[in-house]
């Protein structure tokens, strides 16, 4: 039988049996004077300290001065619509992106500017019985493929690696312009994706899936290479909220469309084509959107929205009850609180102080037509010193932090360093 | 930078096109976005002898001076990035493993040097739609704002039973060694079917495209006609408006010619001026006296046979074709096994069949497809089948597409019929006059089903092979950690002590 025995007992044992022997001291270490020794451990402590110092220092720098400048630094706008589902039976994908694309354009954002990824053919389809068009309205009709349309990675073509690479934009020689995602340090992106989805995943063409962690890396090395200054990502899918739990770079505003263990529902079918036409999250988001309009400053409908809501507008005309499901927002990565974040800055295209460009498409509902200028964004208010201070700081080379704010992390990190050099220099020593 | 022989002048041409083609050394290319079969037994021969096939198709002729092959394998990376960018298309799929070089078809597109290599790719399952008709028509110097480009409609032109959007970019040099110039022929080719939409056999060109002719011609063209070939029907039998047009004889068939000038448009209001024809009985479709039909047979996902039929029509003279076929690597295909047999038409008995020569590439795994390329005779009023046998590759779980149940299409499949001098009867009004000596059939495209693979499998095993470690691991290491010991029972306590080993070792003496 078995008996699991503590090992004093066998230790009890082991002193009567021969100890294997250990090499005797080497008289050449005996020869070394006391001193000597001393000096090496004393250079050791030195060092250790030095390294964990100059570890230590990188979670005492100042943050990157990008973040607290003003906040309509922006310049360029960019889109990312992805739709990431095959087959007829997800019609109502592809109608979401193609919803997104119509409104993001028809406020501003030049098609150029607009990365438009859907992963099946639902305009041309066999099945279609509208050929060239999509709707997501079954009473509407209005077709949103339209006569100018350009899908820049189609089918086969999209994937979790090409999304990974467009966001990092780590691509290939020879990748076509219209195939990356050129933006820089001042580009505001909307970045919006539908599909099926589940707990911190997105599943890409029934093959593969997008995890939250991937896409929160995704949205850390674009804020190292610096390549935005302010994101939306929206998306809906099932249990949409866990797809953004673990984004934790700066100035990215979430929206998912339910939480989790909750499913995103359908809002309605198209009898003529048999599928359903268009999400709940998408449709509410479109309601609220159409009835802005690049001009006039007052909505289309009463108690709409109009071009100077602020995000926090459209995220307050979002109905569970209506939805099915509860929608999620995360702003605390956010410098901007929403309230003062316009809706234009992300679905339309960067204007301050520009011309407001006529939007012909829509039909002005009102007697006149406002004239005026665009409003200007009410500023969060800083300490001015602070705002100075740091604008003309330069942005320091080298590791820097990414997380929130709190460096009790960046102090265990540096201690365990600390502790592994210590003990791996003990060893060498000893 | 290379010295190009090419001219450059974009007033005309398209920068964008044009310098994807400097940049990558491309004299000639053809490209076609297809949607749909060309049924030559309802519709005759295509438009100028020249059908495409079904889904994405690119030819491209590069220049070999100073490029080794890899230079030129980059360059063809480039080209199709490039291509792909501009017509919205994934032609960046076509890599090293699904590109072919014929060796014998196209040599009649050939470009103007001998040193220019062939590479054709072909995509034929890739969609057609709005987003490749949009930059098609950004391309024309006009782009769709004028000229007969305005009508184009997506809408109707979409839902046409075939409709292609073909850019052939040609070259020609004065003489060898000279400047050359490269043209730019742009083409949708479009079969519509009105009786689909007002179920009586008239058409009108609003009714057709649902869109007026009312936009001016564009200003750069130096011509822009419309021609309408009239049908072979007596004379009342139908009505073509508007009445005052040219006449031309384009190929021996009557052609009614429409300028469209820049100041006059066809009036779709008025009635006697839009062009429209009112047909007032059916006539028969023409027909073709040289079919081709290609299928799969022998059953099962191991293996098959290839076969395409040959049917000649006519009752004298014989005719050469030659056919050529790129199968994916997957699909391997053995040259031995190649047979050709034919059989006079109605009548059972085979006869040999005249091959006048083959031409095979092998493919290697991954690496290449099979290129077949037979040149064979089809003597008159016969049937001659041509057969290869092949066997299926299992491939790897990643590399199935992710609609993997769907199978692969399988190779091009094109017959190339020499006419030497003979035209094939009813040949519809070409558009240019000049008549080519080749007719291109394209043979339907089939579809491979490949044994797919169950993709839980992955998972399946990893959860299985943790379990089984995890169980292995756990006794292991409570073996490893627990020591084996004797021990006997206490006479006076009944409870368990350890014998210690020295004791059972070496026997103490008491």
């Amino acid at each position: 039988m078995l008996v699991s025995v503590d090992n004093h007992l066998l230790g009890h044992t082991r002193t009567n049996a021969a100890r294997p022997s250990r090499p005797p001291p080497s008289h050449r270490r005996r020869e070394h004077g006391p001193t000597t020794t001393m000096t090496r451990t004393i250079a050791t402590i030195l060092a250790v300290l030095a390294v964990t110092l100059v570890l230590a220092l990188p979670s005492f720098a100042s943050p990157p001065a990008a973040n607290a400048t003003a906040a309509d630094d922006a310049t360029n706008n960019w889109a990312v619509l992805v739709c990431t589902s095959r087959y007829w039976f997800n019609y109502r994908h592809v109608a979401n992106t193609l919803s997104m694309y119509r409104t993001v354009k028809r406020l501003g954002i030049p098609d150029d500017q607009i990365l438009l990824l859907l992963a099946d053919d639902m305009a041309c389809n066999p099945r279609n019985s509208r050929p060239a068009s999509v709707i997501n309205n079954a009473e509407d009709r209005l077709d949103l493929y339209g006569d100018t349309v350009e899908v820049d990675y189609r089918g086969y073509e999209v994937t979790v690696e090409n999304f990974m690479r467009l966001l990092t934009d780590r691509m290939p020689e020879h990748t076509p312009r219209s195939k990356r995602l050129l933006t820089d340090e001042k580009s505001r992106i909307l970045v919006f994706m539908t599909g099926h989805g589940g707990d911190e995943f997105l599943k890409f063409q029934d093959k593969e899936e997008l995890g939250a962690q991937d896409l929160a890396d995704a949205f850390a090395q674009m804020w190292e290479k610096r390549r935005y200054r302010e994101v939306l990502f929206m998306v809906d899918t099932c249990q949409a909220n866990t797809l953004y739990s673990r984004i934790s770079a700066p100035n990215v505003v979430a929206v998912g469309s339910s939480a989790k263990d909750e499913s995103s529902y359908s809002h309605h079918m198209d009898m003529n084509l048999g599928v359903s036409v268009i999400d709940r999250f998408t449709y509410a988001n479109l309601e609220a959107l159409e009835s802005v309009h690049l001009a006039s400053a007052s909505a289309s409908s009463p108690g709409g929205l109009n071009r100077t809501s602020s995000l926090a507008d459209l995220f307050a005309t979002y109905d569970p009850v209506k939805l099915a499901s509860t929608p999620g927002v995360r702003s605390d990565l956010s410098k901007r609180p929403l309230e003062s974040i316009p809706i234009l800055d992300f679905f339309g295209a960067s204007l301050t102080g520009a011309k407001v460009p006529r939007d012909e498409d829509r039909v002005v509902l009102e007697a006149r037509l406002e004239v005026s200028p665009v409003p200007t964004v009410e500023k969060v208010a800083r300490p001015t010193e602070e705002e100075v201070g740091e604008s003309k700081a330069p942005r320091p080379v080298g590791p820097v932090k990414v997380g929130p704010a709190s460096s009790w992390r960046a102090y265990l990190h540096a201690a365990a360093l600390a502790g592994l050099v210590g003990i791996m220099s003990f060893v060498t020593l000893v | 930078m290379e010295q190009s022989r090419i001219t450059k002048k974009y007033d005309l041409f398209p920068r964008t096109l044009g310098q994807v083609l400097n940049r990558f050394g491309v004299e000639a290319l053809d490209l076609t976005m297809t949607q749909g079969r060309w049924m030559h037994d309802a519709w005759g021969w295509p438009v100028d002898g020249y059908a495409a096939p079904p889904g994405f198709d690119v030819r491209a002729w590069l220049r070999t001076e100073r490029r080794n092959a890899t230079t030129l394998d980059k360059d063809w990376v480039g080209l199709t990035n490039a291509l792909s960018g501009l017509f919205c298309g994934s032609l960046n799929f076509l890599d090293g493993t699904n590109i072919a070089s014929p060796a014998l078809a196209y040599k009649d597109r050939q470009g103007s040097s001998l040193l220019d290599v062939l590479r054709h790719g072909r995509l034929a399952r890739e969609a057609v739609c709005t987003e490749n008709l949009t930059p098609w028509g950004k391309l024309l110097p006009c782009s769709t704002k004028a000229g007969l480009a305005a009508a184009l409609n997506g809408y109707r032109l979409f839902d046409a039973d075939y409709h292609s959007i073909q850019t052939l970019v040609s070259i020609t040099c004065a003489s060898k060694d000279s400047a050359c110039t490269q043209q730019l022929t742009q083409r949708v080719v479009a079969v519509f079917n009105p009786l689909r939409q007002s179920n009586k056999p008239e058409w009108s060109f609003t009714s057709l495209m649902d869109r007026p002719l009312n936009r001016p011609a564009c200003a750069l063209a130096a011509s822009s006609t419309l021609h309408v070939t009239i049908p072979d029907l007596p004379a009342g039998a139908f009505q073509l408006h508007p009445a005052d047009h040219a006449a031309v004889m384009i190929n021996n068939k009557q052609v009614a010619t429409y300028v469209y000038l820049r100041h006059h448009s066809l009036d779709p209001a008025s009635a006697t001026q839009s062009l429209r024809c009112v047909r007032l009985v059916f006539d028969h479709p023409p027909t073709t006296d040289f079919s081709v039909s290609r299928y799969l047979t022998d059953a099962g996902q191991e293996r098959g046979i290839l076969a395409v039929d040959l049917t000649n029509h006519r009752q004298v003279g014989d005719r050469t074709a030659q056919y050529t076929d790129v199968l994916p690597w997957f699909v391997r295909a053995y040259l031995h096994t190649v047979a050709y047999t034919c059989y006079p038409q109605g009548h059972a008995t085979p006869a040999d069949g005249l091959v006048e020569g083959v031409w095979f590439q092998h493919g290697i795994d991954r690496q290449r497809p099979t290129v077949m390329e037979v040149q064979v005779t089809v003597p008159a009023s016969h049937l001659c089948t041509l057969r290869v046998e092949y066997e299926l590759a299992n491939l790897q779980y990643a590399e199935f597409r992710p609609d993997a149940e769907r199978g692969f299409e399988v190779g091009s499949g094109l017959v190339t019929l020499f006419l030497n001098g003979t035209r094939p009867a009813r040949l519809p009004t070409a558009i240019d006059p000049k008549a080519s000596d080749v007719v291109r059939i394209h043979a339907d495209a089939v579809q491979v089903q490949l044994p797919v693979p169950d993709f839980s499998m992955p998972y399946n095993v990893i959860t299985f092979t943790c379990t089984v470690l995890a169980f292995y691991f756990g006794t292991m290491f409570s073996l490893t950690l627990s020591r084996a010991v004797s021990y006997r029972i206490d006479e006076t306590t009944k409870k368990p002590v350890v014998v210690k080993i020295d004791e059972l070792v070496w026997h103490k003496d008491e």
